[in-house]
């Protein structure tokens, strides 16, 4: 077993493996059969990527930290509330034990750290043997020799605050129908200085930025007006796939009002800090 | 070792709980490798028939295992909460609980035993 990053990269040069972090992932799907590792790369003692720094202003995490060690961090104050509320939204006490950060970003699909990190404006390292790269979370699947060995988190700046929520069919631990991730910061007179918004599905099944509601968003208050504007702005601009979950028009509906909700939380407590 | 059940083997059932160096997992999720060293709690090392855990007293005083498979998991997501939370709230033990199914769905007697086992003395 791999106890340093340099064995991992090394090993990973054979071909054909699987990283193995958290878990509560890769197995579920290996025994659907959605997958067939024919070799795996057990990173359960390589801790030297599990940490939480503050670096130059900005946060760095490793990609071996669990989800609990992210969302209990002291360097992560309240306006992390997109981070904090995945105590209540990501799985339940074992999956936040057991499930990492990395592994989260890497396996793809609707995912709530992509769309958290993208509005937080984080990055991703991806190393290799003889390099590194940098992407955004949306984008960072590692290539099968790379693995991800940590996000950076750059200071939100003055009068900002972040939120994420999930609607579910049940109160916890169910897959989320609607997701939605909020930065938000508003300039000296309340109005959007900046704003930035991901959903789970924007088109089919890709999660994704909401660069018109924002767009819409800048230079404006946050009143019943300018949301209603912008939930029509978001109904007009999303095309979610349907599944035995919801229909397409049920998730476009949802998306508006929570996006809306999020929006109004975030201006909330900006308001309230100053 | 028999209390240590495999339900789903997916992580949703929590019927396989137990703790690792004191956290909760799915132990359905890990490999065996990976507990090599580590410090492991099941139900086996809870109580014994004759010094039962006050948590499995207060099961059995409130009948609150009907075909039991779930049983094991439960108790060791409710240790696992009491060392952390002495004194949990009905909400903190619900929440907690949603690592676990019973589909029996006999909830309303496991929420009672764990919150009797809170209050009463350690044995």
């Amino acid at each position: 077993m791999p106890e340093t990053l340099d064995q991992v990269l090394e090993l990973l040069q054979a071909g054909d493996m699987t990283l193995f972090a958290g878990g509560t992932d890769l197995i579920p799907m290996m025994r659907r059969g959605r997958i067939r590792p024919r070799n795996v790369i057990d990173l359960s003692h390589v801790n030297g990527l599990r940490y939480i720094r503050v670096e130059d202003g900005s946060i760095i995490v490793g990609s071996k930290t669990t989800i609990k060690e992210l969302v209990e961090s002291h360097l992560l104050d309240h306006r992390y509330a997109a981070i904090k509320n995945l105590a209540r939204y990501f799985g339940v006490e074992p999956t936040r034990t057991m499930a990492t950060v990395g592994g989260n970003l890497a396996s793809g699909g609707e995912r709530d750290l992509p769309q958290i990190f993208e509005v937080l404006n984080a990055r991703v390292r991806l190393v290799n043997r003889s390099g590194e790269r940098i992407a955004g979370p949306l984008e960072c699947r590692p290539e099968p020799w790379e693995l991800i060995s940590e996000i950076m988190i750059p200071e939100l700046g003055p009068r900002a605050y972040t939120w994420f929520s999930k609607f579910e069919k049940r109160a916890a631990n169910g897959i989320g129908v609607v997701t939605t991730a909020v930065f938000l910061q508003l300039n000296v007179s309340g109005r959007v200085e900046d704003v930035r918004i991901t959903l789970n599905r924007v088109v089919g099944k890709k999660p994704g930025r909401l660069y018109h509601v924002e767009q819409l968003l800048r230079g404006r208050m946050i009143d019943d007006g300018t949301l209603r504007e912008a939930a029509q702005v978001l109904e007009d601009d999303i095309d979610p796939a349907p599944d035995f979950r919801a229909s397409s028009e049920f998730r476009k509906h949802i998306s508006g009002i929570l996006v809306g909700r999020a929006l109004m939380e975030c201006e909330r407590r900006v308001i309230q800090a100053v | 070792m028999l209390s240590v059940k495999e339900g789903c083997s997916t992580g949703d059932c929590g019927s396989c709980n137990v703790l690792v160096n004191g956290e909760l997992v799915n132990s359905c999720l890990m490999l065996s490798v990976q507990a090599r060293g580590a410090d492991i709690l099941t139900l086996e090392g809870l109580g014994t028939e004759e010094r039962p855990h006050r948590l499995q007293l207060a099961f059995v005083d409130f009948a609150a295992s009907q075909c039991g498979f779930c049983i094991p998991g439960i108790i060791m997501t409710a240790k696992y909460l009491l060392d952390r939370h002495p004194s949990p709230s009905e909400e903190d033990i619900r929440r907690m609980l949603t690592a676990n199914i019973c589909r029996c769905g006999g909830y309303t007697r496991i929420v009672e035993a764990v919150k009797k086992a809170a209050a009463g003395e350690d044995r």
